[in-house]
């Protein structure tokens, strides 16, 4: 078995958004909506800190879908087309999606977007993957994993492309993936826990 | 018919109401979802606050007459037909709401070929089924076999508990969420107390405006009895959410977040209304026998409790949606239709927000309007209008307003 | 254009039409096929990988690998050939931006003519043919009537680099002595032998990883040097402690081991500080003091000049392989000639010859004392409690090898500078940090200038075509009589490189012409006549368009796309100046791939000497230098380039001002008790930013996405003046004012406000930052080696709602 998760060392993501951008393209993802973003935790303002100058904090928080092996949006889908697929994934069969955004009430981390209006392109054509569906609207869509990437063995675009190497894609059922190393050794939190989604996605730092 | 002019303009009103609507939709099918106020933050808005309404008035009418058949409480079955008339009008208005919800109608016809049977929304677009198809076959039972028939009490021995599994699935599409406010087990059995006070509230204003055009009887005698239902149903509804809020606000951790923004925050004038004027002041007012009696005073209080639910419906949905569970700017992509036109950093919502669009709104009356219009059509033509003796009508009209001295 | 006049707005609009058509076809893509069609991949389209580089503002020249389908830009990765190592292949934020920026709604499409006045930003689009003429017929006239000297050539690094002929074909004078980046280095540079006065650091930041400590001040590495940042992480994985010393909680600050906040522009006191507690703890490293460095070095007390072998013909400026300084030998109780001594003294007072002369060490010890740098007053100064500085001066004098970064963007950017500079060199000398793993002093931002490169051949052009004298420094071109009449910009020159922009404007006003070369249209366009559209890095028609050097690779820029809308590339728009303008015609390349060529083939680096431009073509463009294994540790080599040959610590040159040793002075405007202060009590602080280098990426719609112009402010200081979130604010003082929305950020100061530079008029709701700025000269200006360095963030302001 395959168990594909992604592992975010946030000790060395300093919010540049390299895999916000990274996701947008190889994903073609329209103007206004994002699949994956970098956000500064608890801060109203991007790039901000938490607390009275001088005694500040700042964490950043790259979050996407979360690849819960219990998805609460995965459940709640009235046609099946939210789905886990073998390697873990969760995936959307746009084919499926009725629009009814159950799942985006479901989802606790706010990663799902949904295609309210036509998607518009600044650049006035389609670009990423050849590979990656184009989403009409009423459909949702959300973070895939990279599905086209990671069938053909590469790894997530906001993977490959981090700046800092702070992400790290592998398989959790192989024992000596780096990922499942660092879930050995290091401490590792998932979001939002106390909901037991049990994400595939782990933050270290 | 005394009123057919006034009905006719009725109608035509209705009817103008209803085309607009119509037309509000096909420009919402032809420009997306992004017409209406609705954003990835507040992913739901008014069409789902409609829905949840709709499903808990039509309550009333398959309470009232289903009890009648199943507790054998005779004086009920007087206002039989016209109860019935209402619920089906009105679950068929919550099913409209949440076909119009979907972003990809054409869709819809996948969750029958394919369903996923542990989704909430499957369970309620079949309960919502069999509970419309229920309320036909009362219908077409009480109006070819009379209420007393044997296919009537049968049915209303279905009729029953689909009317409260209506309720309790509906809730579950919320309750059974565990990253949002919703999450709680007395999600259900507010639903169910929110739909019985809401539901026999719409009734006695129906059917008060029934007996006033003289299209039926109805006594005050029943009037009061129904009434003193509503207060119950009232006071079981306030219990039931002073319950929840008690919860809620007890641990002073992250429900008291979503209770600082119901009590004081966005969603505060639609908590305070339902509290004070969709629980307290109803209830004050029917507690008394007395004021059971005045029409006037049973009306207030009924229209009192359908806008207080209303409110709660609203607040309910849209207090989950304010703030995402993991926060931190920028926030989420808005994908609003304001954020649509905005370019740059106006995409985000670092909490979010709602207002319905006049599309939205225009859609919900005609959506209403269509419904009213089906419940004038139905009732005109199922109620035995003409029988209904002028003279009978003028005692009665006095009765109702020497009570309401 | 005939008959037809388009203003650039009406232009402007004429595109948002066609723009608005494109994405009407985008749309109609998605849906076409209605609604019943299943959501489809784009599987049948026409698919080419192009390879080119990056950035050369940031210096990271990343090696990009773009995927074209259908001819538009689909996919931009960092270059994978096999031998470009993990470490660099870095595609960062705004590589990923340009997918929609090459596109952009600010690009220069068509030759641009000003139709309105000059600076009003008013154009009508026109054909190249036309803009040549423009140029032919008014460049020509000022040539006849004052000569090619009065043409200055000049531009911004990302775009000047390009066009490498220009100037001296030409015989233009060029911006030399721009006052940039050249701060700290005035003070730092002639100790350590950097002519250049940039003082970047080799070590490069890849030797981090091999230090104890790291101080970084006033620098937002991480942001500012994406693509070589990678290495900070990597020294703290290490095990190096980092400390970033600044103003403000930047990215930086919050993810190094320690914080210290500091007043702005006392980075200087922060050193002389430490200097003291070295010296009082005797923390600092006798040794390497006494053979490497200056400090033993004779000094006449009275007179405060060096003393020589040979007095009499010494000269401040004279090598000391020319005429030796003289050191105390204690072996021999006499002054020897420095590289005689077998045990020289490095403190002491002695008697040579009835003058008194002390050690560079002791001149500096009592100068510390005369001038009170206790722990105490540095901290009166800085704000920074005496324990951390003393903790700070600990570290880096015993927790060795230590480094200490200083970066351009903050402490550089003040009137004082040089001092800071010269005493950060001070605290290197007296501890040995500099010349070993580990251990360096400078300026560590962009892998680039540190790393490793190798030099290419320059086109050999005809002897008569030189660059004319420069008649002075740029910044004073602008308010000092000259026979400057044009002004040929390559990139946002006129934004970017100067201060107070009012004075700018004024100057431009007066100029006779005015031409700009750009990829997109930048606030300097504005001011220009004729508007040239160059190519993006994106664009050739040719299989090789230029070359470059940087970080360790030699790198090509090879095709991706043909050229977009009427922009032409670099070469071929020198080959049309020339052609214009009758000059050099037959001695430019030809061609891009025979200049390319020629630049591999005839170069005498001995790196390149394995490589030809077809093998770097048939490598996906880039290829490592042999050495990019190693870190790159040159630093040593260039103190050989110093008067003495060792780390100078006593500059005679600056002993006019007082300042032979480092004497605190404050900043400008900043200064404590500067009067101006209660007008405008906060600074005005101009920060970078990882989504924009300078003002490039200003206009890129991914990047606005994330970040839109306006200025924050400490919450208290914004509730002090009644502002709420979002308001929108002027900022102004003496010299100008802008206005733009502000928001509340607890990682600003205190009586500081914070705004990204390079930010264009475009995008700010009125004005400009460079209205604001401090564009002085340094009281130093004299003898500073490079000049004055404009002191930008020694600017004061005040904030009102607008």
């Amino acid at each position: 078995m395959t168990r594909m998760a992604l592992a975010i060392n946030t000790e060395r993501c300093i919010g540049c958004q390299t895999c916000t951008l990274a996701c947008k393209m190889q994903n073609n993802v329209p103007d206004g909506m994002l699949w994956n973003r970098v956000i500064t935790e608890g801060s109203d303002i991007i790039d901000g800190a938490q607390g009275v100058y001088p005694d500040l904090t700042r964490s950043y928080l790259p979050i996407a879908c979360q690849h819960c092996e219990n998805p609460a949006c995965l459940k709640v889908c009235p046609t099946g087309a939210t789905y886990k697929d073998e390697q873990g994934r969760i995936e959307i069969d746009y084919d499926n999606c009725i629009g009814c955004r159950m799942c985006m009430a479901a989802c606790p981390y706010n990663v799902r977007v949904f295609n309210w209006s036509d998607p518009v392109r600044g650049t006035g054509a389609n670009y990423g993957d050849k590979d990656v569906p184009v989403r009409p609207k009423g459909v949702v869509e959300k973070c895939s994993l990279c599905k086209e990437r990671t069938d053909r063995g590469q790894e997530p675009m906001c993977v490959q492309n981090c700046p800092y190497e702070a992400r790290v894609f592998g398989d959790l059922d192989d024992p000596d993936s780096e990922i499942s190393k660092i879930l050995r050794t290091r401490n590792t939190r998932t979001l939002l826990d106390h909901y037991g989604t049990n994400p595939s996605v782990f933050y270290f730092a | 018919m005394q009123t057919s002019s006034k009905y006719k303009a009725a109608l035509g009103v209705l009817g103008v109401l209803t085309v607009a609507g119509v037309a509000a939709w096909i420009y919402q099918l032809m420009n997306g979802l992004g017409v209406t106020g609705m954003s990835n933050g507040t992913s739901w808005g008014l069409y789902i606050t409609m829905f949840m309404l709709f499903v808990g008035l039509s309550a009333g009418g398959l309470i009232v007459a289903s009890s009648a058949s199943v507790f054998h409480i005779e004086k009920f079955k007087a206002v039989s037909l016209p109860a019935i008339i209402l619920s089906t009008v009105c679950i068929c208005c919550a099913g409209l709401f949440v076909l119009i919800d979907l972003g990809g109608i054409q869709r819809v016809w996948l969750m029958f070929i394919g369903p996923n049977f542990l989704s909430p929304l499957l369970w309620d677009v079949c309960v919502i089924t069999i509970y419309l198809v229920l309320n036909i076959l009362y219908l077409v039972f009480m109006t070819k076999y009379g209420v007393e028939s044997h296919q009537v009490a049968v049915t209303s021995r279905f009729a029953l508990p689909a009317a409260i599994l209506v309720h309790s699935v509906t809730a579950w599409i919320f309750g059974l969420q565990v990253a949002k406010e919703w999450y709680t087990a007395i999600m259900a059995p507010i639903f169910v107390a929110s739909a019985m006070d809401s539901g026999l509230a719409l009734l006695l204003i129906v059917l008060v405006a029934l007996n006033a055009a003289g299209w039926l009887k109805f006594s005050r005698d029943l009037m009061q009895s129904l009434a003193g239902l509503l207060a119950t149903c009232i006071a079981v509804d306030a219990f039931f959410i002073g319950c929840e809020v008690l919860t809620m606000a007890y641990p002073g951790a992250s429900g008291a977040e979503a209770l600082a923004i119901m009590g004081a925050g966005a969603t505060a004038p639609f908590f305070w209304f339902e509290i004070i004027g969709g629980l307290v002041v109803p209830f004050c007012v029917l507690v008394f026998a007395k004021n059971r009696a005045n029409t006037g005073l049973v009306v207030f209080s009924s229209v009192l409790v359908v806008l207080g639910v209303l409110c709660k419906r609203i607040w309910l949905l849209l207090t989950s949606f304010v703030v995402p569970n993991v926060y931190g700017a920028p926030g989420i992509p808005s994908g609003s239709s304001a954020a649509a036109h905005a370019s740059g950093t106006g995409m985000w919502a670092v909490t979010s927000s709602y207002a319905p669009t006049w599309t939205e709104l225009v859609i919900v009356v005609g959506v209403v309007s269509l419904g009213a219009l089906a419940f004038l059509v139905m009732a005109r033509k199922l109620l035995d209008v003409k029988a209904a003796p002028a003279e009978a009508k003028a005692a009665d009209d006095a009765a109702v307003a020497g009570s309401a001295a | 254009m005939g008959e037809t006049t388009v203003s650039r707005r009406g232009f402007l609009k004429a595109s948002a039409t066609v723009g608005a058509l494109g994405l009407a076809g985008a749309a109609g893509m998605t849906t076409t096929g209605g609604w019943l069609a299943p959501a489809q991949a784009n599987a049948a389209a026409e698919e080419y990988v192009g390879y080119t580089f990056h950035q050369n503002h940031c210096t990271g020249h990343c090696s990009l690998k773009c995927t074209v389908r259908d001819g538009r830009l689909a996919l931009i990765e960092p270059n994978d050939a096999e031998n470009y190592q993990k470490r660099y292949r870095i595609a960062c934020v705004r590589a990923m931006s340009e997918i929609e920026h090459v596109y952009g709604s600010q690009r220069i499409q068509t030759p641009l003519r000003r139709v309105g006045e000059r600076g009003e930003g008013k154009f009508e689009s026109i054909t190249w043919d036309e803009a040549l003429a423009d140029i032919k017929e008014n460049l020509g006239a000022i040539w006849d009537k004052y000569g090619k000297s009065a043409v200055v050539v000049g531009g911004t690094s990302d775009v000047k680099v390009r066009y490498p002929h220009l100037k001296q074909i030409f015989n233009a004078q060029q911006d030399g002595r721009t006052g940039i980046d050249v701060g700290v280095g005035n003070g730092l540079g002639p100790m350590i032998g950097d002519s250049s006065s940039f003082v970047i650091c080799t070590s490069e930041a890849r030797d981090w990883a091999r230090a104890k400590t790291v101080i970084l001040t006033s620098t937002n590495f991480l942001e500012s040097s994406v693509p070589s940042a990678k290495t900070f992480f990597e020294a703290k994985e290490a095990g190096a402690y980092i400390v970033s010393v600044d103003t403000h909680f930047t990215t930086t600050a919050g993810k190094a081991n320690q914080w210290v906040p500091i007043e702005p522009g006392t980075d200087g006191a922060l050193f002389l500080g430490m200097v003291s507690a070295i010296i009082d703890n005797e923390w600092y490293d006798p040794e390497s003091m006494k053979t490497g460095t200056a400090f033993p070095f004779l000094v006449d007390v009275e007179s405060g000049t060096l003393l020589r072998q040979d007095p009499a013909t010494a000269t401040a400026k004279q090598k000391g392989s020319e005429n030796p300084f003289m050191v105390w030998d204690v072996a021999v109780g006499a002054p020897v000639p420095y590289e005689e001594a077998v045990d020289p003294a490095i403190e002491g007072t002695f008697d040579i010859d009835g003058r008194t002369y002390a050690t560079e060490f002791e001149l500096l010890k009592e100068s510390q004392k005369k001038n009170g740098y206790t722990l105490e007053w540095a901290s009166k100064v800085t704000t920074i409690d005496p324990e951390v500085i003393e903790d700070l001066a600990r570290r880096y004098a015993c927790d060795t090898p230590a480094t200490l970064s200083l970066g351009w963007g903050g402490s550089d950017k003040y009137m004082n500078a040089d001092i800071c500079g010269h005493a950060a060199g001070v605290l290197a000398a007296l501890t040995g940090n500099y010349g070993k793993p580990g251990a360096s002093v400078g300026v560590h931002v962009g892998g680039n200038y540190s790393g490793w490169s190798a030099k290419l051949a320059g086109w050999k052009l005809p002897d008569e075509y030189k660059l004319a004298t420069q008649e002075m420094p740029s910044y004073s071109m602008r308010y000092e009589d000259n026979g400057v009449h044009a002004y040929i910009a390559l990139g946002d020159m006129f934004q970017q490189h100067y201060a107070n922009m009012n004075v700018t404007d004024q100057w431009l006003k007066s100029l006779d012409y005015v031409v700009y070369v750009d990829m997109y249209h930048t606030t300097s366009a504005d001011w220009a006549d004729i508007v040239l559209p160059a190519c993006t890095k994106f664009e050739t028609p040719e299989e090789c368009e230029s070359l470059k050097v940087a970080y360790g690779h030699l790198l090509g820029q090879g095709k991706v796309l043909d050229p977009l809308f009427d922009s032409k590339t670099d070469l071929e728009i020198e080959r049309l100046l020339a052609k214009t303008m009758g000059v050099a015609v037959d001695d430019l390349p030809k061609s891009s791939y025979e200049f390319c060529d020629y630049q591999i083939a005839k170069s005498t680096d001995k790196k390149l000497a394995d490589m030809t431009l077809d093998k770097l073509l048939a490598n996906q463009c880039v290829l490592p230098l042999p050495c990019v294994d190693e870190i790159r540790e040159e630093y040593a080599s260039q103190i050989k380039n110093t008067l003495s040959g060792r780390f100078d610590v006593y500059q005679e040159a600056r002993l006019g001002a007082g300042q032979a040793l480092p004497v605190y002075e404050d900043p400008e405007e900043l200064a404590p008790d500067n009067p101006l202060r209660d007008t405008y009590p906060l600074q005005f602080y101009q920060a970078r930013t990882k989504f924009q280098i300078h003002s490039m990426f200003c206009d890129a719609a991914w990047m606005k996405e994330l970040y839109e112009p306006y200025l924050e402010m400490n919450p208290q200081d914004m509730e002090a003046r009644g502002l709420e979130d979002g308001d929108v604010v002027e900022v102004f003082n003496d010299r100008g004012s802008m206005k733009v929305p502000v928001r509340p950020s607890a990682m600003v100061r205190p009586g500081s406000t914070r705004i990204f530079e390079g930010l264009w008029t475009r995008d700010m709701i009125e004005g400009n930052l460079q209205c604001l700025t401090n564009d002085n000269l340094s009281p130093r200006d004299g003898i500073l080696p490079a000049g004055t360095s404009t002191a930008f963030q020694d600017t004061l302001v005040e904030v009102r709602k607008a």
